[in-house]
This record gives structure tokens, sequence and C-alpha cells, in this order.
């Protein structure tokens, strides 16, 4: 007789789902860690329209911060044409490290992740990164999202239609660059190579790009031009007219008169019409400069001489991990001879190496001074180049993080830019000699990027430190190391940035956005007695239509720089700069104007703080969920679950009930109820709950299977990260045990506790169906005893370690080796069989106290898209999969019995990112591995890979 | 109807007194456009997005009737002796614009459809129906729904019509006013006022006064469409002006709120609320009330914008507030309309 509980195994799968959701890799079985390494002493400052959580080290950032967002609020209230009426809460994180840290979602953050707004209880959650500029952008891009996603509630609510429906993605957020920011030289760039190159796709088939930074960027383009051409008030009016159709493209053709096809037709000929007259002035990257590396994205190239051999070290992404390499300097070999130095993401050491915010520099010796992530810091890592190996890891207290080391020439000292628990970016050296940190500067200006003069006695660098015209622009200073002096090299409107020295020193190169996107430019320099006198004029070096940085001198005469070209980012060679700066002869006059003042970035007034205090915890409800079955047999059975947390999401407390008597004798017997709280807020995460478990129960890891059982009892786990990628857990439990078995008269009463401690480790590197590179590893001891009855005793060894050995960009060879051991009193059972495990065998069949397994698998693409066109929809089915695979193993309770196998082939794709759907077929092995079995085995599923 | 007139007048000519006090609440189970409530005989007509019109009860705040005519209604309910008429909203099609309603039968009289989507103030004259259609066709029926002209403005039109039994007014989001003559819709003159204009246009004594979204506010000769003055707001106008003897009284999309000398345009004063005004401004011999997006009312004092009074509601004011046997009526989310006793 089967258990009711089937009925509610969804329930309990939500509530596994729930707690998973919320706990992430803690208290599953892989997974890496969202290591709280900072303790938050959150503060509150109550605004006219916010709740700004924060903490007290980078007060006036914060409060900086406010200002920004009721500026937006009043802005966006006027631009939306709406009010919301519930208060916003914002919480800022003074780096993207420490945001990384937040639990107001359940994910570990990426680091492309600039912040974020959460629909469950509304929060808006932003770093800042040194930049106010930058800080300001992003409060204003998520309010948009605020007022977006709000305005349209109550548009849809009022007239009573489904209140979560949301327009499409590109619409969202390119909203939300739209109405944030001006169009900037990073989605001028993006735009010129999508169109210049033939990649730029329109409205009608958009989806193609779905979730791209080019996505972004187009629907950035898309409402400029519908500003441009129909009105921008047509913007808001999509918003308003949302409720006409469930299909935006309805929704668009009746606001701008065109359907998607149509309007495509305008808008791509105005682009073209925009872009192509570029490409009679200027040149892509590779047409005038010579493209070395091809593949992967590739940053910050470095030059270095070894004996005879010209190499290149810089920072990429080739395989899925960032990570230092070199290659040879030379056109026609580079790729082949493309070698990793160090890897970066796979190990504690080494956890990030921030391949969009930093570079790196390597002094005459070769000695690579480098940025990684590592632990709760960013660190500044020394790599002797010759020795091949890290011999010196420089960490800070006050720093968070770090990016741009770079060099004096005679390797005493290093620069770097960094942010502090204040949230400033300033300027540091550090001094290997008598091992002093020295700090340059010390204000809320972003200062980075720097470098040293020749002479090693100032330093320049790129800030936004400005007169009051041009707040948020970026132009080059320099600075005495001796007297701190500040002046500035550049005086442009646009930003100037990646500063170097020209190789004879007698000037400094550098990026600066003049038209529209990244060149190269000079500014000349000469050494004289007082310091530096730098030319009051920049000179053109490139003129390319998409971008040059990160430029660095190879030899003598030729620059090394990155370019963003055919939506990749590459190194690319430029030879004779000298000459070609004679030849375009253009030349741009600094206007400086030291009558200015430096510009001052407003606080939010104290008027406008309606209340300060400290954090206290608050919660409200997350999620609601519950359902009602019935059925001729069993009856009519009903249940919940219920779930809050506090506003960061630090506790979480988690609610199941349900009932599945079958008479209305048992419904106070048939309760079913759990209670667990759980505590994210610190380093070691813990949780601990209480439970009554009432009904039968069809269990396949008991060897009774079919019984009643009454448990009810309390249990603690916790989960201590030992940094990203590793961890160890521990639990303990008790429970009070009744069973009934059925068929039998068996009555087994226990009274259990439960220990277990166990050890993971996760670094593994995903593509679309599964792992295909590093190594998950998890063990695990428990014991299981029955303290007052002695009925049930049993130890418990798990052993699970999958290694994914790396064959190309999306195909490997996964090995996985398992070994579950239970032995004792009443040891419950292990089961494999079906396409998780054992291929090709039913479904969860083998079942034993004892369990082994082995798995060798070949996985590779097969199918990038396949498209489906009907008359009312397209689909993109991304990424067909196939996988080559052996099985082996076997499952035993006290006597080995046999061991099994299976061989077979199969498919993969995955839904949406959502779901892993699997087809295998092949052959099981049976009798000892003697023999196939006639015909072959068909099985379809879910699941991801392991 | 809104505004009391076809001309569109928001004033009363009564001292507003100084008590007020909740009389009671109705739920209209969905949202409302940006109109106002309609009444006759102590019954109050208003119609919902989600295509219902409630009558109400002016006195009990009870429901008096209830009509489901499944599109939404963004307009006001006009009323007639003895029918309702109700301007239906839509998305992609519909079959219906505009609906007569016999409110002592209890039943549908007639139904037509004329062109798009009626999303603004229609207009009842003398038994003729005057509307604009999204896509910017004016029309002028009778009260068996024919056509008697249709002209094509030329624009899209979401503003409220105005009209003095010569002249119609109409204001376009291309920034056209325009007037066109009663009997035969004909062009009288066509002006650009340089920005959409969501507000409309309201007539007095032989002007016309309007404003648009670059916060524009002019006043109009409304025989030959010259410009007399232009006052410069600071923010977005989408509200329709109020007016009394002496001033004009309107707010921005930023929460500020203005009285301006009519004569002359200058500024009498302004003052910040905070909130955002979207709908019209009711204008008594002594006080402003002014209905708030951010969940307010506030009571001024007409002379000097002080802040006499605020009544806190429970979600964004939406409605325009009307005033009838010494209740203010008001309307905001969620769904409500709320009827306040004035002493």
């Amino acid at each position: 007789m089967l258990r009711l509980n089937r009925q509610f195994l969804f329930l309990i799968v939500l509530f596994s789902f729930v707690i998973y959701s919320f706990v992430y890799s803690q208290f599953s079985y892989f997974g890496r860690n969202k290591v709280q390494y900072s303790d938050f002493n959150w503060h509150v400052i109550k605004t006219e329209h916010f709740d700004i959580y924060y903490y007290p080290e980078f007060t006036e950032i914060a409060e900086i911060g406010a200002k920004y967002a009721e500026e937006a609020y009043s802005e966006f209230q006027a631009k939306f044409n709406h009010f919301v009426a519930q208060r916003i809460p914002l919480i800022f994180y003074n780096t993207h490290l420490h945001f990384q840290q937040t639990n107001t979602v359940p994910g570990l953050l990426p680091e492309g992740v600039g912040g974020f707004f959460e629909f469950v209880k509304g929060r808006v959650v932003i770093p800042s990164d040194g930049s106010l500029s930058q800080f300001r952008h992003v409060i204003r891009h998520e309010l948009v999202h605020v007022f977006m996603t709000n305005k349209i509630y109550r548009i849809q609510k009022d007239h009573r239609l489904n209140a979560d429906a949301l327009p499409p993605l590109w619409f969202v957020e390119g909203l939300a660059e739209f109405w944030s920011t001006d169009w900037d030289s990073q989605a001028e760039m993006v735009m010129r190579d999508a169109v210049i190159n033939d990649y730029v796709v329109g409205l009608s088939n958009i989806d193609n790009i779905y979730g791209s930074f080019l996505m972004y960027k187009e629907g950035q383009k898309i409402l400029d031009y519908v500003s441009e051409v129909f009105d921008e008030e047509k913007i808001l009016q999509l918003i308003e007219n949302f409720w006409k159709s469930n299909n935006f493209e309805d929704v668009w053709k009746i606001t701008l008169g065109k359907n998607y096809e149509e309007f495509d037709i305008d808008w791509l000929y105005a682009l073209k019409k925009e872009y192509y007259p570029y490409l009679t002035l200027k040149d892509p990257p590779s047409v005038k400069g010579t493209k070395i590396t091809k593949q992967g994205f590739n940053f910050s190239p470095n030059y270095f001489e070894i004996g005879n051999e010209k190499w290149i070290y810089f920072l990429a992404n080739r395989d899925g991990y960032s990570s230092i390499y070199r290659m040879i300097c030379d056109t026609v070999r580079a790729e082949e001879t493309a070698e990793l130095v160090l890897r970066g993401e796979k190990t504690d050491e080494l956890e990030s190496f921030h391949l969009f915010r930093t570079n790196f520099k390597i002094s005459k010796n070769g000695l690579i001074a480098f940025i990684s992530k590592s632990g709760s810091t960013d660190v500044i890592h020394i790599y002797d180049i010759k020795k091949k190996e890290i011999i010196h890891t420089l960490r800070f207290d006050e720093i968070i993080s770090i990016s741009s080391p770079s060099w004096s020439a005679d390797e005493n000292l290093i620069t770097f830019s960094s942010v502090d628990k204040k949230g400033y970016a300033d300027i540091y050296i550090y001094n290997f000699t008598n091992q002093n940190l020295i700090r340059l500067t010390n204000d809320y200006y972003d200062d980075h990027q720097p470098v040293f003069t020749p002479n090693s006695k100032y330093l320049v660098f790129s800030s936004d430190r400005g007169t009051g015209d041009d707040p948020g622009i970026y132009n080059l200073f320099e600075i005495s190391i001796s007297n701190l002096e500040i002046r500035y090299i550049t005086s442009t409107p646009y930003n100037s940035t990646n500063p170097i020295f020209a190789s004879n020193g007698k000037g400094v190169i550098f990026s600066n956005e003049y038209d529209g996107v990244k060149n190269l430019w000079l500014v000349e320099a000469y050494e004289s007695s007082d310091g530096y006198i730098y030319s009051n004029q920049m000179k053109r070096i490139t003129k390319f239509t998409t971008s040059a940085f990160d430029a660095n001198i190879s030899d003598g005469n030729t620059i090394l720089f990155g370019a963003f070209e055919k939506f990749s980012f590459q190194i690319y060679k430029f030879e004779n700069y000298g000459k070609v700066v004679d030849s375009l002869n253009e030349t741009i006059e600094f206007k400086f104007d030291q009558t200015k003042p430096i510009w001052m970035a407003d606080k939010i007034p104290a008027l406008g703080v309606k209340e300060r205090f400290k954090y206290q915890r608050e919660y409200n409800l997350d999620i609601a969920q519950s359902q009602i079955a019935t059925n001729p047999v069993y009856g009519t059975s009903g249940g919940a679950i219920l779930s809050l947390s506090d506003l960061l999401s630090d506790d979480q407390y988690h609610f199941l009930i349900y009932n599945n008597a079958q008479s209305s004798e048992d419904f106070l017997k048939s309760f079913n109820v759990a209670v667990s709280k759980f505590s994210l807020g610190q380093k070691t995460n813990y949780a601990y709950g209480i439970f009554h478990f009432s009904g039968r129960r069809y269990d396949i890891r008991d060897s009774d299977e079919y019984f009643f059982e009454r448990s009810y009892g309390a249990y603690f786990a916790l989960a201590y990260p030992l940094s990203f990628f590793r961890r160890i857990e521990a639990g303990i439990s008790l429970s009070n045990s009744s069973k009934e078995v059925f068929g039998v008269l068996k009555n087994r009463k226990a009274l259990l506790l439960t220990n277990y401690i166990s050890y993971v480790f996760d670094n593994s590197l995903w593509a679309s169906s599964g792992p295909v590179d590093g190594s998950r590893l998890l063990f695990l001891l428990a014991q299981t005893n029955d303290i007052k009855f002695s009925n049930v005793n049993y130890f418990s060894i798990m052993a699970d370690y999958r290694y994914y050995y790396r064959l190309g960009l999306k195909s490997a060879i996964a090995s996985r080796f398992q070994l579950f051991y239970n032995h004792g009193r009443e040891a419950r059972r292990y089961f494999m069989g079906g396409n998780w495990d054992l291929h090709g065998w039913p479904r969860w069949s083998i079942r034993g106290e004892k369990l082994w397994l082995t798995s060798f698998e070949l996985r590779f693409p097969l199918i990038d898209v396949v498209s489906l066109k009907f008359p009312f929809m397209n689909i993109n089915l991304y990424e067909f999969r196939g996988a080559i695979y052996t099985d082996f193993g076997s499952a035993w309770d006290t006597k080995y019995i046999s061991t099994l196998g299976s061989v077979g082939f199969g498919f993969r794709i995955n839904l949406f990112g959502a779901l892993v759907l699997r087809y295998d077929i092949g052959k099981r092995i049976e009798n000892n591995l003697k023999e196939f079995q006639e015909g072959l085995f068909y099985q379809f599923f879910f699941g991801w890979d392991f | 109807m809104y505004g009391q007139t076809p001309q569109r007048n928001f004033y009363i000519d009564e001292n507003l007194g100084d008590s007020l006090k909740l009389k009671w609440e109705y739920s209209t189970s969905a949202g409302t456009a940006f109109t106002s409530v309609t009444a006759k005989d102590s019954v109050i007509f208003i119609g919902t997005l989600r295509g219902k019109v409630h009558a109400i009860d002016l006195i009990t705040g009870k429901r008096r009737g209830e009509i489901d005519l499944k599109e939404p209604i963004y307009s006001s309910i006009q009323i007639t002796r003895k029918e309702i008429i109700a301007a239906l909203a839509h998305g992609k099609s519909s079959s219906t614009d505009i609906v007569w309603y016999d409110v002592i039968d209890g039943s549908i009289v007639r139904e037509k459809k004329f062109c798009g989507s009626i999303e603004n103030e229609i207009l009842l004259y003398n038994d003729n129906l005057i509307f604009t259609c999204d896509d910017g066709a004016l029309f002028k029926i009778d009260k068996y729904g024919t056509v008697i002209w249709k002209i094509n403005t030329g624009t899209n039109v979401f503003s409220v019509l105005s009209c003095n039994g010569e002249q119609i007014i109409v204001g376009g989001i291309d920034g056209s006013l325009s007037s066109f003559d009663f009997v035969f819709g004909k062009l009288n003159w066509k002006i650009n006022t340089g920005a959409a204009i969501y507000s409309g246009a309201i007539i007095e004594n032989g002007f016309v006064y309007t404003n648009n979204h670059h916060g524009n506010v002019l006043k109009i000769n409304i025989n030959d469409g010259s410009i007399i003055w232009k006052y410069n707001a600071d923010s977005k106008l989408r509200a329709l002006l109020s007016y009394d003897s002496e001033n004009l009284y309107f707010g921005d999309l930023n929460g500020t709120i203005y009285s301006i000398d009519k004569l002359n345009g200058k500024i009498i004063w302004k003052i910040s609320s905070g909130g955002i005004i979207n709908n019209s401004i009711l204008v008594f011999k002594n006080k402003l009330v002014v209905p708030l997006l951010n969940k307010l009312v506030l009571i001024l004092d007409k002379n000097n914008g002080k802040v006499l009074q605020k009544i806190e509601f429970p979600g964004r004011v939406k409605l325009s507030p009307i005033y009838l046997n010494k209740q203010l009526i008001f309307g905001c989310d969620d769904d409500l309309i709320i009827s306040y006793q004035v002493n």
C-alpha cells in the first residue's frame, strides 16, 4: 500500500528546493561556497523614499549614494509618471568583493554582475567600486528597474490582468541603461563593431542574443532610436500600453505603428547610415594593427624577452578560467605557442583574476605583479618568470580590492590602486626594501591605473578629480611621491585611461575617448630638473573604428594593445607608432582652467534623513505555497510551506506543514510539521530545527520499505567554509522513531542519534549540461545509534570523487568514483540505476547497504543551435550535446552479489537554463560483466551530468 | 461630467469648510484611469479599467448597481436623462467602442464600434457625443449613435476634449492644439505648442488655456489661435488646468503646485508637494483640493499655497475630486472611492 506521502512528495521536494535555494551550496552535496568573511555591522539611513543599508566604514559613500538615489527618484517619478508607494530598500556594499557575500540572493554572484533588483523583497543591492560616477549609474539603472516593474505591476493590477508579466529582457535592460546613463564608449564600441561586422540583429531576431551584453546595448540603442525618431514619450507609452496584449510585439505595433519587422527595416538602415561612414575615416584594429591572439578573451599584453625569445604575457579566459598565458610575439606562430602560465579560479590562492577590471605588469627582470582574489580580499602576487613560481604575496589589512599594479624601474617599489573599507579608490606604493605601504591619495575621487615615471619620482594615473564642469570624466594626472602635489597632464571632456610611458621616456601613451571609443594617444614629455614637462596637447596614435586600450610597449616602436573586434577581445600589435603619429598629424589641445575648483560630491543633506539607526532584524514572508490534493482512494489532504527572512536574508525560517490523515480519527496524529532556522550572516553557517513526521511511507532506502512511521525530533547542522572551494560540514540529529512494518508483525521503536562530518571540495567548471573541468570531492563519516533500545546501530562512509579531464573548449572526459558504505543494524540502503548513475538499469532498482560505482563519460558538443520558426514565434534551442559512457558498480547488503555495468551513448539538451533533458541508448553488461544484454536500452529523463 | 461642464471647469463657488470627516469607502475591485466620478440624483458613477461601471449611492456609499462591459473604461461616465454612456478602450481589437445603458430598464440600449481605442475623456453636449480615438479620429455622433461628422486630427489624441458649443478644442501628442467647428467639424485653426499635450484644454471667456509635456502653459485666443502668453513650469504637465476668476492652478510631475495670473501668466506662488499631480485640482472660493500620487490630498490656502490640511489615503489618489452634497469624493489605489463629509 503506497503512502499518501507520494501526493505530498512535491511539497517535500519544494521544501527541499526552498531550503536549497536559500542555502545553495552549504547544505547540499557539492557546490562552492559563499563565504562570509566580513562581519557587516549594518546600519540604516531612512530618507524620504529609501531605506539604505550600509556599514559604518563607508558612511560617506553611502550618504552620497543616498543623495544619488533621491535625485534619481525625483527624476524617474516624472519620467515614469509614477509614484512607488512602498519604501525601497537599498543595500550598499563598499566593494564588489563584499557584494559577493550578500545573502539577498541564494546563488553565487559572478563578477560581471554590477548590481541587481530582486523581486522577493523588492531589494536593490549595489556595490560601490571606488568610482562615484559608476556608483551613480548603477543606482539609477536599478531604480529604473524598480519604477518600471512597479508601474507595470500597477497597470496590470488595475486592469485585473496577470500582475507578474514583464516586457522582454532586451526592453527591460535597454530601458534601464537608456534612462540611467549617457551613451558611453563601451556601448559605442559594441554597436560599431556589431554593425560594421554585420552581426547586429534586429528586433525580430533579438532572442538569438538573449541575455548577452550585445542584447543590453542593442536594447539601449533601440530605445535611443525610438526617442529620436518617435519621441521619448513613446517609451513611456509602451509601458502604459503594456496591458493591451500578452505579446509585446503587439504593444510595440499599437504604440509605434510598426511591428518588429517593419521597425527593423528602418532601424537597421539607420544604424548602417550612422556607422558605415566610420570606415571612410577609420579602420578596424585588424586592418591597421596585426592580430596576435585569435581565441578567447585576452587582455593586458606585456612584452618580455627570455634570451632570444620574445614573449607576450597576458591575462585571458580561453577555456572558462581566467588565467595568465604567454605566447611568442610572432603573428604567425603566436597561437600555436600559447601556453598557460598560471591557472586561475581553481585554487584558493588564485580564486579570481578580475579579468575585466585590472591589468598586470612585468618588471625588467621578469617579475610579474598581478592581482587575484584570495580569501576575503585581493592580494598582489609576484611571479618569477624564470623560477616559474610565485615568490611573494602581498595582502594589506585596510585594503579590500586592488587593481593595476606597476613596477618602478629598479623593482624596489610597486604602485597600485585600491579600494579600502571607506570605499575610496586611491593610489598606494609598496616598498619592498622596508616593507612600508604608503598611501598617496585619500579621498573619494577614483584614482587608478598608476604607473611610475622613468625616474620613479612621480606617478602618472587616471582619475576623475577634475573641475566642476566634468564630474565623472577621467583625465591623467601626475603626483609627486615626495610632496604629494598633484597636477593635470590631460584636460579633455573625454575619458583618458591606461597611461604608460613610451620606451624612450619621452611621452605618455594612453587611451582617450575623443572619438566615442578608446583609441591610443600620446602626450609628449621630457624630464627637467624640476620634474617632467608635459605637452599641452595630445597626438593621435590609432584611429580605429572600435577600440584600443591596455597599451604596452614591446620593443622600441611597437605597441601591444587590446582591442575589441567581431565581438571578441584580442591582442594586437602596432608597429612604428612614432611614424604613424607624425603621418596622422592629428592633435587636440588641452584647455586647462585652474580657476575652477575640483568637483565635490553632495551627500544627502541632514534634512533629507528621516532616521538613522542600527539594523535590527525584522522578518517578512518570502514564499508561501500551499497544496490541496484529493483522490478517491485516500481522500483529501493538504499542506503548505512558508519561508520568512530578514531584510538581508541572513536569518531564514522555513515552515512545512501538511496533513495526510485518511480518516478523521487520524487527523491529529497525521500532522507533519518541520520548522527550521538557517543562519547565514557569519562565516560558519548553521541551521537547526524540529520536526514531526507521521504517516505511511514507502522508502527504498529502508530495508523494510513499506511501513508506518512516526518520528519527531530536532537537528543541528553547520557548514564551515575553508575557502571558496572547500568546506567542512557537520551535524547532529536526535529523533524518536516508531515504526510499524506492513505485512509482518514488526514494531520498531528507536531513539536515533545521528552524527556526521564531511569534507567537500568543488572547483568544477560547468558547460551547458554539466561539468567539463575541475574536480569535486565529498567525503563523509556518520554514525547512527538507537540510544534507547539499541534497535539501530550503523556507521556510514561516503566517498564521492569526480574528475573532469578537459579535451577542448566544450568537451571533456568525466570520471566518477563512488563508494557508499553503511554497516550495522538496520543500516539504510543506497540505490542506483537509471541515467543519473548506472545507465540502462531500471531507475533506483539496485540497492544495498554498500554501493560502489565507477563511471567514465566522454562529453562533447553536437549541434550548436536548432532554430524552430513557427508562424507565431521562434524558438532557439542551444547546445545539443552528446556523450559516450560506461559505468560499473554494484550494491549489496551483506554479501557481494555481482558487478553490473553499462555502455552506450546519449544526447543532452539544456532547456532555457533550467532543465537538462537526457536520452540514452546502450547495452547493459550483466552477469558480472560477462555478457551484454540482448537488444538495447532506451532511457529518457531529466537531470544534469554528474 | 469631468470638470462639470464641456468647457471643463473645476471651480466650486463656495467656501470649503475646515472639517473633513470620512463618510464612506467603496471598493470598485479594479483600478481606475485618471478621471473622475460623475453623478446624478445622488448616484455616483465610475468606470474601471477592468470594464465595470459602478453605481454608488452618494449618501451611504453602498452599491446601487454594476454592469460589466468587459473592456477598460478611461473616460468618466456620461449621464443623460435615463442613460449612462461609457466609452471603451481596448488592446488589439474589439467590437464595441461606446455603450448606451438604460438605467431605468437596466439594459444595454445600443453599442457601437467607431474606431480604435478611446482612452481619453469624451464630451456630451446637447445630446451629441464628441470623442477621439487613439489614432486621432474625431467624431461627433448623435444620441442614436449616428455619425454626424468624422474628421482626422492628424495626430494621436489622449487629452481631454473641451467645447463651448461653437468650437471643439483638441490637443494632440504631436504638440498641436486645434479648434474644430462644432457644427461641421471644419478646422478653424491649429497651432503648435512645442510638446505633446496629454492634459487637454479648458475654455473660459473666449480664451483657451492648455499645457504640455515641456511644462509650458499657454493662453490662447479662441477666435484665431494666437498665443497671448506662455509660462514655463519646472517639469512636465499632465493634468488639466483649473481656474477661478483670477488665476490658474495646476501641478506638475515633480510635485510643484502653481498659481499663476490668468491675465498675464505671471507666477503668484508655487510650492513643492513631494508628490506627482496627475489630475485636476478642485478650486473653491478659499481653498484648493489637490490630489497627489504619493497617497496624499493637500488642502491649500488658495491665496498663498499654504498647506492647511493633509489627508493620507491608502493608495495613490488618482481621480480628480468632485464636490457634491457637502461631500468630497476621491478615488485612490487600491480600487477605492472615498467620500469625506465637509463641515
